[in-house]
């Protein structure tokens, strides 16, 4: 009876404490999966559920909070697994467990710890959609983290080199099945980021069952791939096939030859578009031409428009030419007449025809003086005595 | 002669996203138009000296291929080599 009352007495709340802090410290009841079939389900306005799991002999209280996942996978009677951690709800002393997840049951255990994982990645922020980095337009170097052997890596090669060989490729050998493969696909992308330089790198296997692809959901290669210096454009297995590494790489391929596509353009499709910048160059060109071509024929129109009209004036010429001459040989013609009209007359004026009528014109012989005086005659004067039809000579006397 | 000797230097000097992208300024430059006649002429041959590069670098391209050191390459590596001296002696 001693002994009993030498033990230390505790409140209640001093008790609750401590279980809490035991229950908390164990690592199992921090982060554990437990199956059950659900029961007691009641949803508060708040939006959190609480229920109770159960099995053939035994229970155990549960609560979600919001806002954790697959709230809509519990009721009643339903078998579902719930992922979460054990504590004590000191208030009333109940032992709960304080879900995060539920998926129904039925799912194996790989899918289940492949769903924690995406929920814990996804609250990380490693699947944000603001985190993809854009793969670049012309890459000049590809990583490529595949397994040297197989049909993968001669896929990738043969479509690179048929679409854009203006690369280098840099294959990071790593298995891609198989216990070794996480580690490799990890020491793959290090190696890459090592190398540095890379504009992308592909991540790449092909299809094959959950258990084969599974290094694909390790959470070591998901933070390798989100660690990735260059873009990873992930490419496991066939397009149905979802992977962590698929929801971590900048862009996800539903196949290795469509990652090989993705990564680089077409030199076709480059070849066409090439072709049609130079039409474009031409024609801009051909056009600018045609329009300073026409520009300069109007130019050379109007100038021409302002011009003297050469031959014009000079057949304006001409013709004032013509009309001169014709001016002047009528002229001279009226000038002839006028003259010969003159001279009739004149002739009508001549002494001669005075001498026709008889009269007689004498002159003195040695000066030719016309003598109309008999002062101007002495005796013995030798004169001339012109008459109609001649002259004859002639001497004073008296 | 020094022309051709100049632009098969730009050659070797252009990447092909560079000679590309040039291309297509090129080509911007004169849609937007407003140019000389010189200048037009100008960037007309430098485009289609800029398409000709591009065609070039993609027609006699060849795909390099290197390998990144890792451990598992590494491991293959060694592997293969044991083979070789095991079958030599």
């Amino acid at each position: 009876m001693k002994g009993w009352a030498r033990l230390p007495v505790y409140s209640v709340s001093q008790i609750t404490r401590y279980l809490k802090d035991v229950l908390e410290a164990d690592a199992l009841l921090r982060d554990l999966w437990v199956r059950g079939e659900v029961s007691n389900l009641s949803h508060s306005a708040a939006g959190h559920y609480y229920f109770t799991l159960k099995d053939a002999t035994n229970q155990i209280r549960c609560v979600m909070f919001r806002p954790a996942l697959g709230g809509e996978n519990l009721v009643d009677g339903g078998a579902v697994a719930a992922h979460g951690r054990v504590s004590l709800y000191e208030v009333r002393g109940d032992l709960q467990l304080y879900v995060d997840l539920v998926q129904p049951e039925g799912v194996g255990e790989r899918h289940l710890e492949l769903e924690r994982l995406r929920v814990k990645l996804e609250a990380e922020g490693l699947f944000q959609e603001s985190r993809k980095r854009p793969l670049p337009e012309f890459p000049k170097r590809i990583g490529v983290a595949t397994s040297p052997f197989g049909s993968v890596w001669y896929d990738i090669q043969n479509i690179i080199q048929r679409r854009f060989p203006l690369v280098e490729l840099a294959l990071a050998p790593t298995p891609v099945q198989g216990d070794g493969a996480a580690a490799g696909i990890v020491d793959a992308i290090e190696a890459m980021n090592r190398e540095g330089g890379l504009d992308v790198v592909i991540l790449a296997r092909g299809g094959g069952s959950l258990e084969e692809l599974w290094p694909f959901n390790e959470e070591a290669v998901a933070r390798a791939i989100y660690s990735s210096r260059a873009p990873v454009v992930s490419a496991v297995g066939h397009e149905t096939d979802f992977t962590i590494a698929d929801m971590v790489a900048d862009s996800r391929a539903p196949t290795p030859s469509a990652a090989a596509e993705l990564v680089v353009p077409d030199s076709e499709e480059l070849g066409k578009r090439i072709l049609f910048h130079r039409r474009n160059l031409f024609q801009q060109v051909s056009g600018n031409l045609a329009a300073r071509s026409q520009e300069l024929d109007q130019t050379v129109y109007r100038m021409q428009r302002q011009a003297p009209d050469v031959p014009s004036w000079r057949q304006r010429i001409d013709d004032l030419s013509n009309a001169y001459r014709r001016a002047l040989e009528s002229y001279l013609v009226m000038r002839g007449e006028r003259i010969k009209a003159l001279e009739s007359r004149l002739a009508s004026l001549s002494p001669n025809s005075v001498l026709a009528r008889g009269y007689a014109v004498v002159q003195r012989q040695d000066d030719s003086e016309l003598v109309t005086s008999v002062s101007q005659v002495a005796s013995g004067d030798d004169l001339q005595i012109s008459v109609k039809d001649g002259i004859f000579p002639a001497r004073a006397f008296s | 002669m020094s022309n051709a000797k100049n632009s098969s230097a730009d050659n070797n000097e252009l990447s092909f996203e560079e000679a590309y992208s040039h291309l297509e300024e090129t080509v911007h430059a004169l849609e937007e138009g407003e140019l000389s006649l010189a200048e037009a002429t100008r960037l007309f041959e430098e485009g289609m000296r800029l398409a000709r590069i591009c065609n070039e670098l993609l027609i006699s391209a060849e795909l390099k291929i290197t390998r990144l050191q890792t451990a598992f390459g590494e491991q293959m590596r060694l592997l293969t080599e044991e083979k070789k001296e095991s079958a030599e002696d």
